[in-house]
């Protein structure tokens, strides 16, 4: 019988059997993922982080009003681009007004930590945990638009179709907890990102390895709960004769892993029924806890709770985590167009604590060192202004953030130029930031591929480098 | 242990001169061996251009020197430089920044060198030739010659059994067969009627009849149309930030389909693709059908209309040389590709034929216009204007800033605006084609590095030189791209047939004979059965390039009869089954699974063709997008089969998602299979199935009456296509009424009723049921 995958393998490689070589190897793997994608796997060398973080800031927050002062905007404030910066040549800016004058941030900042960076008042929370974060200031991107800056943050390119970054973790490490999705997507309750599903989809590769759009209130996943009227008597009655019908159909097809896998997924989704609920439910959290988060405060419940949920699930096993602050269009994102202050002043006030709240909760249980905190948006903003108080998109430079996972706390690595228009020193692309957070779960990017149109597809294309300099 | 690492060098050389004592060593071919590792490795950064620390592969063989040491010196492997920065004997080590190469990959190069680094003329092989005419095959077993083998296919597959000293497996039994090859052509289970009549029919071609009616069944179309529309990354959508409709995009899907019913040879049925506006310019069909080019993703916010442009035409490229050719020739976008004789400028080439392209909405010529279709298109565009008008006040009065034409699907104008489309999209008889220009001659560039800053030399329109014995073609001028369409469907293209037969036989048996369906090329499986392959893709022209007849040639094979049977000795030589000593079982895909329910509950509206229908979708999945994505539609129309479906790019049928549905935006030529809970939850928890179930139980009861023995016997033929067994008929009557007890507890409504559609929901939840031995 071909119930055991060595002898298979073995057989498959010692004979070749007509297979070309790298395609017998690329069939073997996925053979052998496809029987249970999810098992944890041995990372390329000893991981400093189990579990990613990602906190997206959908619309695109401005770098020089939260975590990149630009003094030198202060100074050319209602200038035009050329006095500030002789060599910029013409702006670009997404929405028109590419001649508009310079606009100097309207929220102070203010040193914090030992290590003394500084953070807008925007952030408060968040400045008091500065010696835990390393500030990446010059990461760049290649999109002004939405969807294509979206895509390339969560998947490595600009187009549509390849796989997210929760998707090749997955695929490198698999899950610690097999009764819980291993990647899983919160979204804002105002809506999901532009691009919708393609932003955690799995693209080439199996839909094993896609996001879980997971609720942190109600029924968390879609079709978790037994449809109305049955009851948990009624399921596992079901259950049970399903058990029984299918096991008999197997007794009869002996040794088809497949029909095993089918079999072991209705057990799965079972106990997901009970694992999920038991996630979300927050009734043996302290209220301290529950306070730190900002549960208590209606303006910072909701992504409140989102963070507490993501700290449970990392103690749960769950391997990456993307949370999503802002949805739909407009001001209902960190999409400034009209007013810096109003739009971020309302999406900062609704995360600054919930976020401050994680990174403290994380770093008491002592999970901070093996959790990667990833903050980041679609692309930055502009340093002249549209309309005279909001910021146009800006993919030239942002400011992204790290906690834990063994990065290094209290740094800042690379700048933007003096007004924060484009990179200044140590340049990074997307790709490194991909890179770097793959390098922290132990996995070489150059190494970590998936063949795909007759070429070994990575996550960070034909680039990326590790940014060593945010390794602790 | 270092030490140990810095004398694996050494070692490696002791091995060598060993080697170069014994005179039996084969002699490593530079184009075989060699030269696809430095592409590989080497050539991104010693290319031509600006090559790194000032050295280009080019100049391997220029017996210069660098920094002091010579690149090559043959016969001596410990004297070349390359093996000294391959072994990190010299520093860099090379490939820098990369895993260093595999010792036996370095030891290739090293023999290469010690045998002299000779460069061997660059010889085509598979698949770059024609197929050729194979002899069938001699058989050992004379009974088996006889008795087993139904025609050629089955004369290859034994000859590779016989010499393994494998049998194949006993014909699979008649129910089995008939839901395999209903599930196979039509995607749908036979009915208990159809089943009746194959049993009852004793006559020997009682399958052949079977095979017959079920190729003549328009649900045929429906079933291998969506195979098609899988590789030509088919959707109703842009993609992209506001993913907009493409109201007219279903044409192309029903012209599929209808191509696929009609069994419209598959030369022609290319050639409409690519050239139906210069070719048939009097056929609809071939009009709708040029919009191949252009189904890919398009961003239409996009601030760079040239790159826009030109990712289009990479879209067009990439996907003809996957889907026609077998080749990843998207791979030599930015270079030469590494691993397949295909150049940029072939690349560059391939693409100038699109190059003089341009996206136009043609009318369909056939069409007869009433007076009646005149004033109704009228009134609708009238009504069009208006909706659009109060859309654009709207905005205005709400002030968005941003992105003014933007299309919000939210409910009120806009879902009116979408639905009064649909109904234009009907009798305004227009395709989405793609034509050219103007008929001037066509140059094109080569983009270094797939950029367009950096223009390259200027191209002509042609075909990839290896494909045509290394040659390139002059390609009169005038109407290049009817000459890309004859070209590829000729016969001195060697992949157009090849690349197809092998399709068919992936779906026929779960995996093609080169098991890479769209990658013929080095990377991809080799064919388990080369011979069988050629044969088919000569055999495939001779039948006047017809799908139909080379179906049936497959179906009526004693191969595929073959039940998926257990062989422990078969299992054991070849455990992957290659050499096909049995069928192999496959898992339905989600269209199947929901079309199979649907018409086992007796609820599936086969009506066919138009725009496209929105099944209920939960308002959590909606929320995960930016815009409103789905529309409504009416009752019976929600019923339809799975192909008509309305495709977004951004939000798919949660239930042919979660079974390995395509993405809509890369070419999908081959579904995965994957078994995961989201499944299993979908299937016993979503309502869908539930609803189904409902049906499904009172269709037994209205078929088979109270009779509980009568009602399980039914409903294991409908849903499974065969009785049950009398232990399994023993625990479905247990079952029931356990279950009956249950609900009558719960003081429900006719406890037996709900009962039976408990048992019925269970059925669609067996392994039964969503797998097809």
């Amino acid at each position: 019988m071909p119930t055991n995958p060595l002898s298979r393998r073995a057989l498959l490689a010692r004979t070749g059997l007509g297979f070309g070589t790298l395609a017998l190897q690329a069939l073997l793997a996925e053979e052998a993922r496809a029987q249970s994608p999810m098992q944890p796997k041995k990372p390329h060398y000893p991981a400093k982080a189990k579990s990613v973080i990602f906190l997206f800031m959908y619309g695109g927050p401005s770098q020089m009003d939260t975590f990149d002062p630009k003094p030198e905007l202060t100074k050319y404030h209602g200038k035009t681009m050329s006095v500030a910066l002789p060599n910029a040549g013409e702006v670009k800016t997404f929405g028109g007004g590419n001649n508009a004058p310079l606009m100097r941030s309207p929220i102070p900042f203010k040193k914090y930590g030992k290590s003394g960076i500084e953070v807008s008042d925007l952030f408060p929370h968040v400045g008091g945990c500065v010696d835990d974060i390393c500030f990446l200031r010059s990461i760049w991107g290649n999109s002004n638009n939405h969807a294509p800056a979206l895509f390339e943050m969560n998947t490595g390119t600009i187009f549509q179709g390849a796989p997210s970054v929760g998707s090749w973790v997955t695929y490198g490490l698999g899950s610690e907890n097999q009764n819980l999705p291993g990647y899983v997507v919160m979204l804002d309750p105002r809506g999901g990102p532009i691009g919708g599903a393609p932003n955690w989809a799995s693209g080439y590769m199996p839909a094993s390895y896609q996001g879980t759009v997971f609720r942190p209130t109600g029924t968390p996943i879609l079709d978790l709960k037994p449809a109305d009227g049955i009851s948990d008597q009624q399921q596992k009655q079901d259950l049970a004769f399903l058990g029984e019908l299918n096991r008999e159909h197997l007794a009869a097809r002996p040794g088809d892993s497949d029909l095993e896998a089918r079999i072991a997924s209705y057990e799965l989704a079972y106990r997901m029924q009970m694992a999920a609920p038991e996630a979300v439910d927050f009734s043996k959290e302290t209220e301290e806890t529950k306070a730190l988060y900002g549960i208590d405060d209606p303006k910072t419940a909701d992504f409140g709770r989102k963070c507490l949920l993501a700290r449970r699930m990392v103690e749960r096993g769950v391997r990456f985590i993307q949370l999503y602050s802002g949805g739909g269009h407009g001001d209902d994102t960190w999409d400034a167009h009209g007013s810096i202050e109003g739009n971020h002043g309302k999406h900062a006030g609704a995360t600054d604590k919930p976020i401050a709240g994680l990174l403290k909760d994380l770093k008491r249980r002592g999970l901070l060192d093996s959790t990667l905190v990833v903050w980041a948006g679609e692309f930055g903003r502009m340093p002249i202004s549209q309309g005279g108080s909001g910021r146009d998109h800006n993919p030239g430079v942002q400011t992204v953030w790290l906690a834990g996972g063994g990065t290094k706390g209290g740094t800042i690595v690379g700048s933007s130029d003096e007004v924060g228009y484009k990179t200044g020193e140590e340049p990074h692309p997307i790709n490194d930031l991909h890179a770097t957070l793959l390098h922290l779960m132990g996995l070489e990017h150059t190494r970590l591929t998936y063949l795909f149109n007759g070429r070994y597809q990575r996550l960070t294309g034909v680039a990326g480098e590790v940014i060593k300099k945010a390794l602790a | 242990m270092k030490r140990l690492l810095a004398a694996l060098p050494l070692l490696g050389l002791l091995g060598l001169s060993a080697l170069a004592q014994r005179p039996k060593v084969a002699l490593v071919s530079y184009r075989e061996e060699v030269e696809p590792l430095l592409k590989a490795d080497c050539t991104g950064c010693h290319g031509k251009d600006a090559p790194q620390g000032g050295f280009s592969l080019s100049a391997l063989f220029a017996g210069g020197a660098k920094f002091g040491k010579k690149i090559i010196v043959p016969g001596k492997p410990e004297q070349s430089a390359l093996i000294g920065y391959l072994r990190g004997k010299h520093q860099p080590q090379m490939p820098i920044g990369m895993p260093p190469l595999k010792e036996a990959q370095i030891r290739a190069i090293e023999t290469w060198i010690a045998q002299g680094a000779k460069v061997d003329s660059e010889k085509l092989a598979w698949p770059y030739l024609p197929p050729t005419e194979p002899p069938l095959p001699r058989l050992k077993n004379p009974v088996l010659a006889t008795e087993w083998v139904q025609n050629p296919i089955d004369r290859f597959v034994l000859a590779k059994l016989e010499a393994k000293g494998l049998m194949p497996s006993p014909p699979a039994d008649k129910l089995t067969l008939l839901r395999r090859v209903s599930l196979d052509l039509i995607g749908l289970p036979p009915t208990p009627q159809e089943a009746d009549r194959f049993l009852s029919d004793p006559s020997p071609d009682a399958y052949e009849k079977q095979v017959d009616r079920l190729l003549a069944d328009p649900r045929y179309g429906e079933r291998w149309g969506r195979h098609w529309l899988d590789l030509v990354r088919y959707a109703e959508t842009h993609g992209f930030e506001a993913d907009n409709i493409r109201s007219r995009a279903w044409r192309y899907r029903d012209y599929v389909i209808r191509s696929f019913n009609a069994d419209k040879p598959y030369d022609r049925f290319l050639k409409e693709q690519l050239a139906g506006d210069l070719l048939y310019p009097q056929d609809g069909d071939a009009l709708i059908a040029t919009g191949f080019a252009r189904l890919g993703s398009w961003d239409e916010l996009s601030r760079d209309p040239e790159g826009r442009w030109q990712d289009y035409l990479n879209d067009a490229t990439d996907t003809i040389g996957s889907v026609m050719l077998g080749m990843t020739v998207g791979c030599a976008r930015c270079h030469d590709h590494k691993y397949d004789k295909i150049t940029i400028r072939d690349y560059y080439r391939l693409q100038a034929f699109y190059a003089n392209s341009r996206w136009s909405e043609e009318r369909l010529p056939s069409e007869v216009d009433t007076p009646e279709l005149i004033q109704k298109r009228e009134a609708l565009r009238i009504q069009l204007d208006e909706k659009r008008q109060q859309l654009a006040a709207e905005r205005a009065e709400k002030g968005d800033p941003e992105e003014p034409k933007r299309k919000r699907k939210k409910e009120g104008v806009e879902a009116e605006i979408d639905s009064l489309n649909r109904q234009l999209s009907v009798i305004d008889r227009v395709a989405e084609s793609v034509t050219d220009k103007n008929s001037n001659p066509i140059t094109h560039r080569v983009l270094l590095r797939g950029n367009l800053a950096t223009p390259g030399e200027s191209v002509r329109p042609g075909y990839i030189a290896s494909l045509c014995g290394q040659k390139e073609v002059d390609i009169p001028t005038g109407k290049p791209r009817a000459e890309l369409a004859s070209w590829i469907t000729s016969e001195q293209n060697p992949l157009a047939a090849r690349v197809m037969v092998n399709r068919l036989w992936q779906h026929h048996f779960g995996q093609g004979i080169v098991a890479t369906p769209s990658d013929f090329g080095r990377n991809g499986a080799k064919p388990t059965h080369p011979e069988l392959l050629d044969w088919l893709a000569r055999e495939l022209p001779r039948q006047g390039w017809s799908l139909k007849k080379l179906h049936k040639l497959i179906l009526t094979s004693a191969t595929y009869r073959q039940s998926v049977g257990a062989n422990a000795r078969a299992a054991q030589l070849d455990p992957a089954n290659t050499l096909l000593w049995r069928q192999r079982r496959q898992r339905l895909e989600g269209e199947a699974i929901r079309d199979s329910m649907l018409a086992v509950s007796g609820r599936l509206n086969l009506e066919q063709g138009g725009p496209s229908i929105y099944p209920p979708v939960s308002g959590e999945v909606l929320a995960t997008g930016s815009t409103h994505k789905w529309g409504s539609s009416p009752e019976d129309q929600q019923r339809r089969r799975t192909i008509y479906v309305f495709q977004r790019r951004s939000l798919s049928l949660p239930l042919t998602e979660v079974f390995d549905g395509p993405d809509m935006v890369n070419t999908c030529p081959r579904r995965q299979s994957t078994t995961i809970a989201p499944q299993a939850l979908a299937m016993f928890n979503g309502e869908f199935g539930w609803e189904q179930a409902r049906h499904f139980a009172r269709r037994v009861e209205a078929t088979a009456g109270a009779e509980v023995d009568a009602q399980v016997s039914l409903a294991y033929r409908l849903a499974l296509g065969r009785p049950p067994t009398p232990v399994q008929l023993t625990k479905a009557r247990a079952y029931l009424l356990k279950k009956a007890e249950l609900h009558r507890a719960e003081q429900r409504e006719k406890p037996e009723g709900v009962a039976l559609a408990d048992f019925c929901h269970i059925l669609f939840n067996t392994s039964e049921f969503l797998y097809a031995d």
